[in-house]
């Protein structure tokens, strides 16, 4: 892991250099904290409430989680499904695209309607958001298997069900993770919007919650803060995921496909 | 989605606003920054614009809608705009921030803000609202910081405040903050009957609807800003006495909103624009004593990190 | 080397095609091909690409159904073994799994076919190389274990398409040696679909010369050379001889297609 570690030193730099331009540019350009604090401000501002923060972080973590969990596995079955049936794959096909086009910020209030208030619609949310690159990169490793090896399967009259467990459900995993990793930050902003519209905050809300009260309380650093929060979680959520498949895919000895989006 | 539009519009302010934050109208112009689209409750402001009571007062004033999440405050403060129209919560909140806002005018002496809830709703107070099935608020805002403070949420549901009505329609265990002049209306003409407590009775009551500017900008033009006052209270009696014209030039700015919702809201503003002991001359005037107690109370929910003193044209 | 002898086996397929016809989306692939080959046989299909020479080698294993013509193995079901142009292995498989793989298919019981597929492995110089993966094997081993894969479970008919062509040169000629000695001491019925002429003379008892469109029998060369055919075997005047006349034989086709 020594290799990814030393991946991490550029972006920590850069990351270093922009924060430190950023707090000498403000101060140079004279804008003043309220229209935008100064990147030590916002750290002492997380520092001084990560109890919240981190709290905040963990439900939303959650929601995001289990929602990308459930798309893995809802959008894992429906790609297996699709890539059964030609009929089945363009009838439902414009429905995904329907879903990977809407902006989750417009079905979020039907949402309510759905499921009503609280975490399960929190998670429907991240799993609405997270469900399409899943499904679609899925069904494309499932149909993309070799086709020299799904004639071999043929010869030994091997039946679809064999093909598929055999052939075209490993050959997919590469697809998958990478739909996967791309999912995985998508579930944190879908958890974020899901909170804005359909959360409950009685017993303190996620950090969309945390967010939108610090907007309304003026905490501008606060909100800053809430939303480096988030972004980190997103990382998190990539990197880890990132991780997972490059060790599944170590261990089944497949080469690792890289994504441009992720 | 207030949310993300209030950082955009934050971020965008950034990028705009460049070096100086006191940057000076070059060109006399008085932008004044609403905080949502044409509505009744900017119907003075049209109302004065539409009868030239800016131009034949020398002012050149250039009315902008805004939308949701538009920093009013914010953008006031740094230059973007002259004057801004906010609730009196805000600018106190603001100003414990070291936004230097100073309050010019309230168009609505009494907050329309309140909770809606099913007419049919059996309560014996208050309280029970706080005691079960659910309530849309704003998370962080002020009332709901007060209603906490008052009452305590046990029990009830809390979530998140939004634009859309079918969940309420379809609870009857269900409340909301509402603007009296707009949530009421829709649900009603639903066919559901409603019955808002409004925070004023509750003993939260804000100025709303007020015209602030930054304190530099009023310091270096006091008699603008004064003429300024006047012609808007001019506009505003004159959209109280026939408001047609401004409802038709508000329409023309905002179609999603239909003939008869302007007429309704216009008609039961009426109520919360000026005292009801008071005259036409008080209309707009704010009492010191009110900004003090308000102060205090936001200091009370934790909202500020002092009393705050906001001062006034002088 | 030890290699299975042929008298424990069911008998190699003949073949014999006539009138026979396949299209793709209305357009001819191959028109009216007759052609027939011995039991036992070692034919190389010579022809530039596209002259569905493939297209032929799909048809022979049933993974397609011609437009008209008859197409008869006699025996008819005499068990096919297929290397296609990649090595086509599961990369989550060890060596071992990927020869495996059709014997699991045919349902052989595990101990038997592991049994099978270790011998093969041998068979084709892979001993001790069973637990390895095909990212750890370089591109001639992973070739020689999809040679493997398709010996398993004795095919009397061997289906090659253009196995070789994307290694180098060296270890292509040892691979060819390598197939020949196989499929000669099986007595397989082997179909090889190249467009080197080296190859073709390498490999054969008989060469045929497709057209590059239609798919017709444009030339039908017996190669009496004698078995096995090293590298040096290629300086024989006799050999130079063929490869003259199919290089004859394929050179105007290219200049007119």
């Amino acid at each position: 892991m020594s290799r990814s570690l030393r991946d991490l030193y550029p972006p920590l730099i850069l990351l270093l250099i922009l924060g430190l331009s950023a707090e000498l540019g403000l101060d140079l350009a004279g804008v003043p904290a309220y229209l935008c604090p100064r990147p030590s401000e916002v750290i002492r501002t997380a520092w001084r409430h990560q109890e919240a923060l981190r709290e905040a972080l963990g439900r939303t973590g959650l929601a995001a989680l289990t929602g990308l969990l459930g798309s893995a596995l809802g959008g894992g079955l429906l790609a297996l499904t699709l890539s059964l049936n030609a009929w089945v794959r363009k009838a439902v096909y414009p429905l995904m695209v329907f879903f990977q086009t809407v902006p989750i910020v417009a079905i979020a209030p039907m949402m309510v309607i759905w499921v009503g208030y609280g975490r399960p619609a929190v998670i429907l949310s991240a799993l609405i958001v997270s469900l399409s690159p899943i499904v679609a990169n899925s069904l494309q490793g499932l149909l993309s298997a070799d086709p020299a090896l799904v004639d071999l399967f043929r010869m030994k009259r091997a039946s679809s069900l064999r093909i598929l467990l055999k052939l075209r459900i490993p050959s997919a995993i590469p697809q998958f993770l990478t739909g996967l990793r791309i999912a995985a930050g998508l579930s944190v902003i879908g958890a974020i919007v899901g909170e804005f519209v359909a959360d409950t905050f009685d017993g303190g809300g996620g950090i969309g919650t945390l967010i939108e009260s610090s907007i309304k309380e003026q905490e501008t650093p606060l909100v800053f803060a809430a939303l480096m929060g988030s972004t980190l979680l997103g990382l998190t959520f990539f990197v880890a995921v990132g991780g997972l498949s490059h060790l599944a895919l170590r261990h089944l000895h497949i080469a690792e496909t890289r994504s441009s989006q992720g | 989605m207030n949310r993300w539009f209030f950082v955009v519009g934050l971020l965008t302010l950034i990028l705009t606003t460049g070096c100086d934050s006191n940057k000076e109208h070059e060109s006399g112009q008085l932008r004044i920054q609403f905080d949502w689209v044409p509505e009744p409750e900017f119907g003075g402001y049209y109302a004065a614009e539409l009868m030239g009571l800016f131009s034949a007062r020398n002012l050149a004033v250039d009315l902008r809608p805004g939308a949701a999440g538009t920093p009013v405050i914010q953008m006031v403060a740094s230059g973007q705009a002259e004057l801004g129209v906010a609730g009196a919560d805000d600018l106190l909140i603001a100003k414990s921030h070291g936004i230097d806002v100073v309050p010019v005018f309230a168009a609505f002496h009494d907050c329309p803000l309140g909770l809606m809830i099913h007419a049919e709703r059996k309560i014996n107070g208050v309280e029970d609202l706080f005691k079960n099935g659910t309530l849309a608020m704003t998370p962080g805002s002020a009332p709901t910081r007060f209603l906490e403070k008052r009452y305590g949420y046990h029990g009830v549901k809390l979530v998140p405040y939004g634009n859309n009505l079918a969940t309420f329609m379809s609870d009857p265990l269900f409340g909301q903050q509402c603007f009296i002049t707009s949530e009421p209306v829709a649900a009603e003409r639903g066919g559901v009957k409603v019955r808002v407590i409004l925070f004023k009775d509750l003993g939260y009551n804000p100025y709303a609807g007020v015209l602030f500017t930054r304190r530099a900008f009023l310091e270096k033009h006091p008699d603008e800003i004064r003429t300024l006052v006047a012609a808007v209270k001019e506009g505003w009696l004159a959209y109280q006495s026939d408001p047609e014209p401004a409802i038709a030039r508000m329409m023309s700015l905002n179609s999603t909103m239909s003939l008869e919702t302007f007429r309704t809201a216009t008609q039961i503003q009426q109520d919360y624009l000026w005292p009801q002991a008071g005259g036409h001359e008080t209309f707009g005037t704010m009492e010191a004593s009110r900004w003090d107690s308000l102060s205090k109370t936001l200091n009370e929910l934790g909202m500020t990190s002092a009393p705050t003193a906001i001062g006034s044209l002088p | 080397m030890q290699p299975t002898p042929s008298a424990t086996l069911p008998p190699a397929p003949g073949i014999r095609m006539q009138n026979l016809c396949q299209a793709f989306d209305g357009r001819p692939i191959i028109q009216d091909l007759d052609l027939e080959i011995k039991p036992g046989e070692f034919l190389v299909l010579l022809g530039p690409s596209g002259c569905g020479k493939s297209t032929l080698l799909r048809l022979i294993a049933g993974l397609s159904e011609p437009v008209s013509g008859e197409l008869i193995l006699h025996p008819s079901d005499p068990g096919i073994g297929f290397v296609f142009q990649d090595a086509s292995l599961l990369p989550w498989r060890t060596a071992l799994g990927n020869v495996l793989l059709p014997l699991e298919l045919d349902g052989v019981p595990f101990a038997l076919a592991r049994k099978e597929a270790l011998r093969l492995l041998q068979d084709v110089g892979l001993a001790g190389f069973d637990g390895h993966f095909p990212d750890a094997l370089s591109g001639g081993m992973r070739m020689r274990v999809s040679i493997a894969r398709a010996l398993a479970g004795n095919p009397r008919l061997l289906l090659l398409d253009e196995p070789f062509a994307a290694l180098d040169e060296v270890t292509r000629t040892r691979l060819d040696q390598h197939l020949g000695e196989l499929t000669r001491s099986r007595g397989t019925t082997t179909l090889f679909v190249t467009h080197s002429i080296q190859e073709a003379l390498a490999l054969a008892d008989r060469i045929v010369v497709l057209s590059p469109r239609g798919g017709q029998v444009l030339h039908d060369q017996a190669v009496p050379l004698d078995w096995p055919r090293t590298a040096s075997h290629r300086q024989d005047p006799a050999w130079q001889a063929l490869a003259r006349k199919l290089t004859e034989c394929l050179e105007p086709t290219e200049v007119n297609p």
